[in-house]
């Protein structure tokens, strides 16, 4: 028996209080002189015996009920302080589970539940004497590694224990109730056995325990939880997910971000700050309140101030359960691509020039303002001086001819992974086109040019197909292809055949290609076999302008095939694809805090396959695939484990069914009385029983 | 002069009150009760023959016309009464409880003083006597309105105080007593064994006409003390702590009882029983006590 007020059992000092009051209403007594005394004396000596009986017997009630009063108030409280050792004593063979879900990192008084879940099997290893073979489990991942999967003494129990550390995922209940009836079902034969789970019965990962799922399930084996929560949901507030607006982000272009945060908790939470970080560097932060149960998504403005893939996180303010306050994920920002454009037919007026259509295209922000693309026009004459390097991709635009220097420079800066676009106009010679950058030294252009083609009177030529396959012009899959089918070529170069692969991406009608994409070298040619400007078509009045060259530029520099900035829930399985070259090579996944991991690169037909399933801390994993390139994956908890409201017992006991399974509520700073504390709370009988005894003290009293 | 035990009122309100006794009474001076003398009063008695020495005024001289013999006529003669009150004295009447105006041998003093009244008043004499045993007074019966006041003197400044001795004064008081009378107890009877009992019914044998007033206070009837208490007896040295509402149905059983006993005892021996409850105005008792009596 315990009680959870003991300093009331001070008050059992009470108890003295009717004797006291006898004693000093003894002396105070009221005194009558009375004459017929021998009567009273007769009177009083017939009754004395009686009476006298009945004196101590209301004393006995009186004390008894000031004592069950004290003993109320105390709450006393019958603690079957060794249930669980009983049961390990009766069994011969144990498995013990310790749940090491992430909720259970939820501090309460200083100490997370899972260490709180560690005391109590500590003391309870201790407490249990020899002869017990002993299995030690944990929960997620319900299958470590490097777990040796048998059954040991109590020393290595208490070993295994400290081994076990928190983590970051769900509970895989099922999963580890199958290692425990398979351990249990080999040592059947050397018997009696129990399974004793040290838990935060968190409702997400208790859900999924399904005892028909199980095999080798052995009914007769006692199940009992000891119950870490307080039995109502834990306040817990985390950031679920994060959806970046644009990827890959532009340095210095204002960027926006949504952060989903949800409150799992019945009371409202004020004022709490919402930060985002980009590396070390706090770039925005908002104070937010958020309702009882409530999910908002919070939006991010910012300004990138730096270029690349980044360790980017959504972060809130502290709470007891740290891990989901902080939710990463990697962003990828480029710095502006600089693009040459060669006007090969200057103008006075800027809107008649043939680069002004483009250039406003590429650059829509205004002159001043940063964008994706910075256009820079020059003349033909001058990219002699230019270092092409520094330009994601040069544009010639109704170029008539170049000088053999700028034709090798241009040549060499294809060569070597840069991108080209060739626009063609009335400057435009098929013959010298052929002679220089077709056939010559320098062969810039995948195909020859044969005559130029003019549309007869008011019927122009229109776009009969569109290879939405092709990166570029895969934007026009949907209802935007109508526009560009609807703009109006009135003449346009045919072309001969190419000696290298050509792939078209755009088709006139009658079959002559409009676009046409080549590779040369590492680098990439796209030719238009129409001008830039209006001058032979109103595709740069129409809505799809804008969109078809700015995907070019972006297709020509590499920026369409960048991978994306992932997230992946803790402890879940990806499998990423990796070139075919990689097969039978290693990729490396390295962890937040350094440690990398190799994974081999399987074969899956035409391609590569990696497997990854991070389950170290959260944070950025990256993945080094075979050939160099990196990709970087947040990984960050399941979002269903936040929620910290715990699995009704009752419900689990009827999925549970004929399995014999038992709850030992196990609250916070109670883990040293724990190994007994299945509490039953005897104070309603207490108070039924004080009623009964003043009921009874009434009866004796007002009884003559 | 002005006497404790005597309120004019009250003594008014009796005034008009006789207290006829219920034998023939052996007396000398005319008055209200029936002698066993003839006489010379009123009521006619019969006819003897004239001797010398009769009074001429006697003669039945219609008789002698009838007869030609000188008759005289003979009557029934009332005559005075010798009245004692026997008082007690012991301790025990100085009890006054919480409903009493006057403790009981101050309201057994107003009996004493009221009877007085009224039997001198129709011509009784009347004699005191206080029995305690530390405190013995007596006065010789006698008639006159002045008897009042020397009765109502005696008790003057009284306390009661010590043993109960009614009984031996009883005894004493029956020794002494030449003719017929009526002796008045006043009394709470609170003595031990029977000696009252066998007084009182010595006085029967001796044919005097007895009245006992059992003066008695209503807490001594009913114990109706709240809480534990300490009682202290009053003539003796006994005490005791109890709890009044433990033991109080047991007590007044007891104290009937006891009522019960003198009353029986009274009415078999001819004697007239009024049991006087002190917290009870004194003129209902009395008047009560009249109509009761006839």
């Amino acid at each position: 028996m315990g009680f959870t007020n003991p300093w009331m059992l001070s008050a059992l000092g009470a108890v003295a209080l009717p004797v006291l009051i006898h004693l000093i209403s003894k002396r105070r007594l009221y005194r009558v002189p009375f004459a017929p005394m021998r009567y009273l004396l007769l009177a009083h000596n017939r009754l004395v015996r009686r009476n006298r009986l009945r004196q101590w017997l209301l004393l006995a009630l009186r004390m008894a009920a000031l004592a069950l009063l004290a003993l109320f108030i105390a709450h006393p409280v019958l603690s079957r302080t060794r249930d669980i050792l009983e049961i390990a004593r009766q069994s011969e063979t144990l498995v013990l589970i310790l749940d090491n879900s992430l909720s259970m990192g939820y501090v309460e008084g200083n100490t997370t539940r899972l260490d709180r879940g560690r005391k109590i099997l500590e003391i309870f290893l201790q407490d249990l004497g020899g002869g017990h073979r002993i299995a030690l489990l944990s929960t997620s991942p319900a299958t470590p590694a490097d777990w040796p999967l048998t059954l040991g003494d109590r020393a290595q129990a208490l070993a295994a224990l400290k081994g076990i550390s928190l983590s970051n995922g769900t509970a895989d209940i099922p999963g580890v109730f199958q290692q425990a009836y398979h351990l249990l079902s080999k040592e059947k034969a050397k018997g009696k056995s129990a399974i004793v789970v040290v838990t935060g019965l968190g409702r997400n990962g208790w859900d999924q325990f399904n005892p028909a799922s199980l095999r080798g399930i052995n009914l007769d084996i006692p199940v009992t939880l000891v119950d870490l929560s307080t039995g109502m949901p834990s306040p817990n507030r985390a950031v679920q997910s994060v959806e970046v607006a644009r990827d890959p982000m532009q340095q210095g272009a204002p960027s926006q971000l949504k952060a989903i945060v949800a409150n799992f908790s019945i009371q409202e939470q004020k004022a709490v700050p919402v930060s985002l970080w980009l590396g070390s560097t706090k770039v925005a932060e908002q104070l937010i309140d958020l309702a009882p149960s409530e999910h908002r998504a919070i939006n991010f403005s910012f300004l990138p101030p730096a270029t690349g893939l980044q360790e980017a996180r959504v972060e809130l303010g502290p709470d007891n359960l740290s891990t989901d306050d902080r939710f990463f994920f990697p962003l990828n920002v480029n710095a502006e691509i600089r693009v040459l454009v060669v006007d090969g037919n200057p103008r006075p007026s800027l809107s008649a020039s043939a680069t002004y259509y483009l250039t406003t295209a590429l650059h829509p922000e205004g002159v001043g303002e940063r964008g994706l693309i910075a256009p820079r026009v020059v003349a033909p004459k001058e990219i002699e001086g230019i270092s092409l390097k520094e330009y994601g991709a040069v544009i010639l635009t109704n170029v008539e001819s170049l000088s053999s220097e700028a034709r090798r420079s241009l040549f060499r800066y294809l060569w070597d992974g840069g991108g080209l676009i060739v626009f063609l106009g009335d400057k435009v010679e098929a013959e010298r086109y052929n002679r220089d950058l077709f056939e010559g030294a320098t062969p810039l252009l995948p195909v020859s040019l044969l005559e130029m083609k003019t549309a007869a009177g008011k019927n122009p030529f229109r776009i009969s197909r569109i290879d939405v396959e092709s990166p570029i012009v895969k934007i026009f899959a949907g209802p935007e292809q109508e526009a560009l089918r609807n703009a109006r070529f009135s003449r346009y170069f045919k072309v001969g055949s190419g000696r290298i692969p050509v792939r078209s991406l755009l088709q006139l009608e009658g079959g002559d290609p409009l676009l046409l994409n080549a590779t040369v070298g590492r680098g990439k040619v796209l030719l238009f076999t129409s001008s830039a400007d209006l001058d032979w078509n109103n595709l740069p009045a129409t809505s799809v302008y804008l969109p078809l060259w700015q995907q070019a530029v972006l297709s020509l520099t590499g920026r369409l095939e960048d991978q994306k900035a992932q997230t992946i829930p803790w402890g879940a399985k990806q499998e990423v694809v990796i070139p075919v070259s990689g097969i039978g090579k290693e990729a490396h996944l390295r962890e937040p805090g350094g440690r990398s991991v190799s994974l081999p690169v399987e074969n899956r037909g035409e391609k590569g396959i990696a497997v990854i399933r991070p389950q170290g801390r959260t944070g950025i994993y990256r993945l080094e695939i075979p050939g160099g390139q990196e990709t970087w994956y947040g990984v960050n908890p399941p979002a269903a484990e936040s929620d910290l409201t715990p699995m009704d017992f009752a419900q689990l006991k009827r999925k549970a069914g004929v399995i014999p399974m038992e709850r030992i509520a196990a609250p916070a700073g109670k883990e040293e009385g724990l190994l007994g504390t299945k509490e039953t709370d005897f104070s309603p009988w207490f108070l039924l029983v004080l009623g009964g005894v003043l009921a009874a003290e009434a009866f004796v009293a007002h009884r003559n | 002069m002005a006497w404790s035990y005597v309120d004019p009122q009250l003594l008014g309100k009796l005034s008009t009150l006789t207290l006829k006794s219920r034998h023939s009474v052996e007396g000398f001076l005319s008055g209200v009760h029936k002698s066993t003398f003839k006489g010379f009063n009123v009521e006619f008695a019969e006819h003897r023959e004239y001797s010398p020495g009769d009074e001429i005024r006697h003669v039945d001289w219609k008789a002698y016309g009838k007869s030609d013999r000188y008759y005289i006529k003979e009557y029934e003669e009332e005559t005075s009464r010798r009245c004692f009150l026997v008082l007690d004295g012991s301790a025990s009447m100085s009890y006054r409880g919480e409903n009493a105006v006057w403790s009981k041998f101050a309201y057994a003093c107003f009996v004493a003083t009221s009877m007085s009244h009224i039997l001198l008043h129709q011509g009784d004499s009347v004699g005191f006597t206080l029995c305690a045993k530390t405190l013995k007074h007596s006065l010789p019966a006698r008639a006159g309105r002045n008897q009042l006041g020397t009765i109502a003197s005696a008790l003057e400044g009284l306390v009661p105080s010590g043993e109960t001795t009614v009984g031996e004064a009883l005894s004493e008081l029956a020794g002494s007593l030449k003719s017929r009378s009526l002796v008045i107890v006043l009394s709470d009877l609170l003595e031990e064994g029977d000696g009252i009992i066998r007084s009182l019914k010595r006085f029967e044998f001796l044919n005097h006409e007895v009245m006992v007033f059992h003066v008695l206070d209503r807490d001594e009837l009913t114990l109706p003390f709240r809480d534990t208490v300490r009682f202290e007896g009053l003539e003796e040295d006994l005490r005791v702590v109890t709890d009044p509402a433990v033991i109080r149905r047991e007590y007044m059983e007891i104290i009937n009882e006891f009522c019960e006993r003198y009353r029986r005892a009274c009415v078999q021996a001819g004697m007239d029983y009024t049991l006087l409850d002190t917290s009870v105005p004194l003129d209902q008792s009395l008047i009560r006590f009249f109509s009761e009596r006839g």
